[in-house]
């Protein structure tokens, strides 16, 4: 399972520094919305509340944007039809893709996250940073096991760039609500305290559930 | 006696259109090369795709090393190589690192080096695959087959579209893949290549099984046929005989009487083609043939 998974993830990460499918179309995504939301919102500086709700709408579409390129190449490309032969679980697919979706979230916020931080942000985004980085990693945990599972849900069906995101939006309802809380108060104006331990643990047990369904469903999914 | 590596009892597949196979059985032992011919839609590759697992049977018994691949387990997919035509194949990546990732899904792969030499991609082992040409993904497919190091063998066309050379070498890796002690089963349009690599093969046509035996023994009990140029006329007779030696000491001795020398004659059992066309032909073009001869 580990080799596989490896084998996998190595594949796809291989794939997108190659063809940079992804990664980069996410990037421009968020950098172009902070952009207009700097000239619709006409204010150059946001802060708590609105700051949070922004950084985290513009996120979770950019990975929608992610995860729709995610499962193509093994449709496209046969990689399903060789699965299918190969003395692996599915499950190990779903794991390597959720991890790359998962890496793919991380490498558009290295540069998305100080984006927002020029173009938007009012207050100082170096203090919140590491109580930032944690509610980030934890969200984008859950909202790549989502995408993951959504996507290969859609993969099969004829309108999969419509069904996946109609889908993913509200199963990920939870983790931006909980992110937002947990942003909010590090993006205050008033001076950043630590994320507040509550929603931390809310988004940490959303992880922990919607990751065992996934692993326990995923293996259906892709039957015929 | 160790139990077949494939066994098939009374297979069926239905398509909504079309019954593809009827009805066949067949046996393949450990080690032996086993082939499937017949016209195109005969049900070859329907039959060779249930056997993998890939497709579902509408009814009948089938035994793959032990094994009932439908259900797919996980321990008949370690033991077992298949050419996906063309599946499985990312195109970004080289050819090396292709068949090293899926070297990576089985559990004691082949040397991915050995590979790239059995399937003559040396060459080519650092370019994207879809820069390769059509024979060289065809290649590739094969390499594929083989990287899991499996024991039985499933080849659907391996040579299709190979130059000439590249076909003997591949013909020279099955005959290897055999020395190992593999199982293999084939299909394949090439009469020749039939004749070369395979212990025994199977004609099909319309999902059932015509024929089945050695290549070589598949013409034994069928007639001798003898050609000869008529010397007064000028024209190509033939005649089927079971016993050639009386109908050539009549030929011979007639000609000696005459004088003149025999010329053009042959003397033939039906070769695998032969007997392939024989089987195969379609009606039509059986009569035509019969007024051509007459
Ligand atoms: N997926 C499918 N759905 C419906 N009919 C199919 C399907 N696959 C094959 N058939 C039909 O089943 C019959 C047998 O096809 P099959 O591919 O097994 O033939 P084959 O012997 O491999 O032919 P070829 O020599 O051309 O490869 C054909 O009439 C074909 O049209
Ligand atoms: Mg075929």
């Amino acid at each position: 399972m580990r080799r596989a998974v490896g084998a996998l993830l190595r594949k796809d990460l291989t794939a997108e520094l190659r063809t940079f499918e992804s990664i980069p179309a996410m990037t421009l995504f968020a950098v172009t919305t902070f952009v207009l939301f700097h000239f619709g919102l006409d204010r150059s500086s946001l802060e708590g509340d609105l700051a949070a709700g922004v950084l985290w709408v513009t996120l979770l579409f950019a990975a929608v944007l992610g995860q729709n390129r995610l499962f193509v190449a093994e449709e496209e490309q046969g990689g399903f039809d060789g699965f299918l032969l190969a003395p692996v679980d599915r499950t190990a697919l779903f794991v390597a893709k959720a991890l790359a979706l998962f890496a793919f979230l991380v490498v558009v916020e290295i540069v998305a996250v100080p984006a927002f931080g020029l173009l938007l942000l009012g207050p100082d985004l170096l203090d919140p940073l590491p109580g930032l980085v944690l509610v980030l990693l934890l969200a984008d945990a859950g909202i790549a096991i989502v995408g993951t599972l959504v996507a290969g849900l859609a993969i099969r069906t004829r309108a999969r760039d419509l069904i996946a995101p109609l889908l993913t939006l509200p199963l990920l309802v939870p983790v931006v609500l909980a992110a937002s809380e947990a942003t909010a108060p590090l993006l205050a104006q008033a001076g950043a305290e630590g994320p507040p331990g509550r929603w931390l643990a809310i988004l940490a047990i959303y992880d922990l559930t919607i990751g065992l369904v996934a692993y326990g469903v995923f293996d259906f999914l892709l039957e015929d | 006696m160790q139990a077949p590596a494939i066994l098939v009892r009374d297979l069926h597949k239905s398509y909504p259109s079309i019954e593809a196979v009827r009805g066949i059985d067949f046996e393949v032992a450990r080690g032996e090369v086993f082939g499937l011919l017949g016209p195109n839609g005969a049900g070859k590759t329907t039959t060779v795709e249930i056997l993998e697992g890939y497709r579902e049977r509408t009814a009948g018994i089938v035994s793959v090393l032990g094994h009932d691949p439908g259900q797919r387990p996980r321990t008949l997919r370690e033991r077992v190589g298949i050419v996906l035509q063309g599946g499985g194949v990312y195109r970004h990546v080289t050819v090396r690192e292709l068949l090293d990732h899926w070297a990576h899904l089985y559990p004691a792969p082949r040397d991915v080096d050995e590979v790239i030499e059995l399937a003559g991609l040396g060459g080519k082992q650092h370019e994207r695959t879809r820069s390769l040409s059509g024979g060289q993904r065809r290649r590739l497919d094969f390499a594929l087959a083989l990287v899991g190091d499996p024991e039985l063998i499933f080849l659907d066309e391996p040579t299709t579209g190979f130059d000439p050379a590249a076909r003997r070498a591949a013909w020279q890796t099955v005959r290897t893949l055999a020395e190992l002690g593999k199982t293999v089963l084939l299909t394949t349009h090439y009469l020749d290549e039939a004749q070369a690599l395979c212990d025994r093969v199977a004609i099909m046509k319309d999902g059932r099984i015509l024929t089945i035996g050695a290549p070589a023994e598949l013409g034994v009990g069928a007639l001798y046929r003898v050609v000869w140029r008529d010397a007064e006329t000028g024209e190509v007779q033939s005649r089927e005989t079971e016993d050639p030696t009386g109908l050539l000491h009549q030929l011979t001795s007639a000609a000696l009487a005459r004088g003149e020398p025999l010329r053009d004659i042959t003397v033939a059992r039906p070769s695998l083609e032969d007997v392939y066309l024989d089987l195969t032909e379609e009606p039509s073009a059986a009569a035509s043939q019969e007024v051509r001869d007459g």
